[in-house]
């Protein structure tokens, strides 16, 4: 799983947001959100939905798509990202050196 | 411009008038839906009147003083002067579209869909601009002073002229009250181009008589020139052209090199003007380009990114935001289609 992708469900763990959003709390644009949002959303993990045209037209704006995770998304998601986390991990205890392990 | 002594003030129920004393004084009254205003004066007065609502009410003027109104809705003014320079232009919408006139040379800026009106006199010369859905029409003043009236439909009824007393009044519905000559409006146009066209037909006889075998080729130029007038409607152009061939043939044969390289130099830049005009109007901007990009994407993603584009773009609260997000898109393009494709399928 790519960093742009755990970037992107970090923020769906939190909450349903659109895209705007998503690229400002994730520093991604929203351009190379979209392609993520698109295999999250052919895999079921992510699900979307627009927002109601009047709602939009209320506040003068263009309809929003909000992106949220599935059930089985989130699932997937959480297991996911702890995955990566301890992966993370893994490699930064490789480089880091070990306590009383440096020698002159 | 040079703002000496003048006097702001804003009415809110749409209304504005502008009145000056005659002596270095200029006042400036603007509506507050989106009119806005600006003036001042040195040595000889001002008086501009803004009307919101749509009549303007004329304002009176002194010897040698400029006296401008424009109405409409959103209209915008500005106005300044100096002994030698005054800045008039009109926009709708607040927007100011100001207007340089010199002492030779007077210019004002009428914008679209407003009717707001310039005034110009110069000592020697006034040229008054200006167009509304689409029409627009051009002319010249001699001498003194000019007086115009124009109404927002692109049509203007000129004034008539008085002293050196320029006086330009623009008014939205409301008719003119004065008669004089017509500076603006389709018949002014006519008025240059005849003057335009006969000067060149004129100044083609003069030198082909000189030239003796030069007659026929300087009455097709001016033929040409006319018909570039009707076209370009840029009089100052064909006359430059006119000089310069005129010149060219009339010179002895040590100064045509010379007068031949200033010749290549304007038409140069003149194309190198044109080619760059052409390329910036021609060019699509980047949400233009995402719009045509959609193309690539399978039939029933199109209009699913299009709206996430909008809706992205119509969001970010900065010019630098939005530019990093069309970049984004752009940049993301390639991964879009494949991605999109691949998850159709």
């Amino acid at each position: 799983m790519t960093l742009q992708t755990q970037a992107v469900l970090a923020v769906l763990l939190d909450r349903e947001t659109w895209g705007f959003e998503l690229s400002r709390e994730s520093g991604l644009p929203a351009g190379t959100i979209y392609p993520i949002l698109q295999r999250l959303t052919a895999a079921g993990w992510v699900t979307s939905r627009w927002e109601p045209a009047d709602v939009a037209q209320a506040e003068g704006r263009p309809a929003r798509r909000y992106y949220s995770l599935t059930t089985e998304g989130r699932a997937r998601a959480v297991h996911a990202m702890t995955q990566a986390a301890q992966h993370r991990a893994r490699l930064t205890g490789l480089f880091s050196p070990e306590p009383g392990g440096e020698h002159a | 411009m040079t703002t000496r002594d003048g006097v702001h003030g804003e009415m809110p129920d749409g209304a504005s008038s502008l009145t000056s004393s005659p002596r270095p004084a200029a006042r400036i009254e603007h509506a507050s839906d989106g009119t806005g205003s600006r003036a001042g004066t040195a040595i000889s007065a001002t008086q501009v009147e803004c009307v919101a609502g749509g009549a303007g009410s004329p304002a009176d003027a002194a010897l040698s003083t400029p006296q401008v109104e424009c109405a409409p809705n959103g209209t915008g003014s500005r106005m300044g002067m100096t002994t030698s320079a005054v800045q008039v232009g009109c926009a709708p919408n607040g927007a100011a579209s100001p207007t340089d006139m010199a002492t030779s040379t007077a210019r004002a800026g009428y914008a679209p869909n407003a009717a707001a009106l310039p005034t110009g006199t110069a000592t020697s010369a006034a040229q008054i601009e200006h167009g509304s859905g689409g029409t627009g029409s051009r002319a010249g003043m001699a001498i003194s002073a000019a007086q115009a009236e124009c109404a927002p439909s692109g049509t203007g009824t000129p004034a008539g002229m008085a002293g050196s007393l320029p006086h330009v009044r623009c008014a939205t519905g409301e008719g003119p009250d004065t008669a004089g000559r017509r500076v603006s409006g389709p018949g002014s146009g006519a008025v240059s181009l005849g003057v335009v066209g006969g000067v060149a037909l004129l100044v083609g006889v003069f030198l082909g008589v000189r030239g003796s075998g030069w007659v026929w080729p300087l009455l097709f130029l001016a033929a040409v020139v006319v018909v570039g007038v009707l076209v370009g409607r840029r009089p100052w152009l064909v006359v430059g052209m006119v000089v310069v061939t005129g010149a060219l043939l009339s010179a002895p044969d040590g100064l045509v090199r010379y007068l031949g390289s200033l010749w290549l130099w304007v038409a140069a830049l003149l194309g190198a003007a044109a080619v760059l005009g052409s390329v910036r109007r021609c060019v699509p901007t980047g949400v233009t380009v995402l719009w045509h990009l959609a193309l690539l994407l399978p039939r029933g993603e199109r209009e699913l990114w299009r709206a996430e584009v909008g809706s992205v773009l119509h969001a970010c609260s900065s010019a630098a935001e939005r530019r990093r997000q069309v970049r984004g898109f752009l940049a993301a393009v390639p991964a879009t289609v494949l991605t999109s494709w691949r998850v159709r399928r």
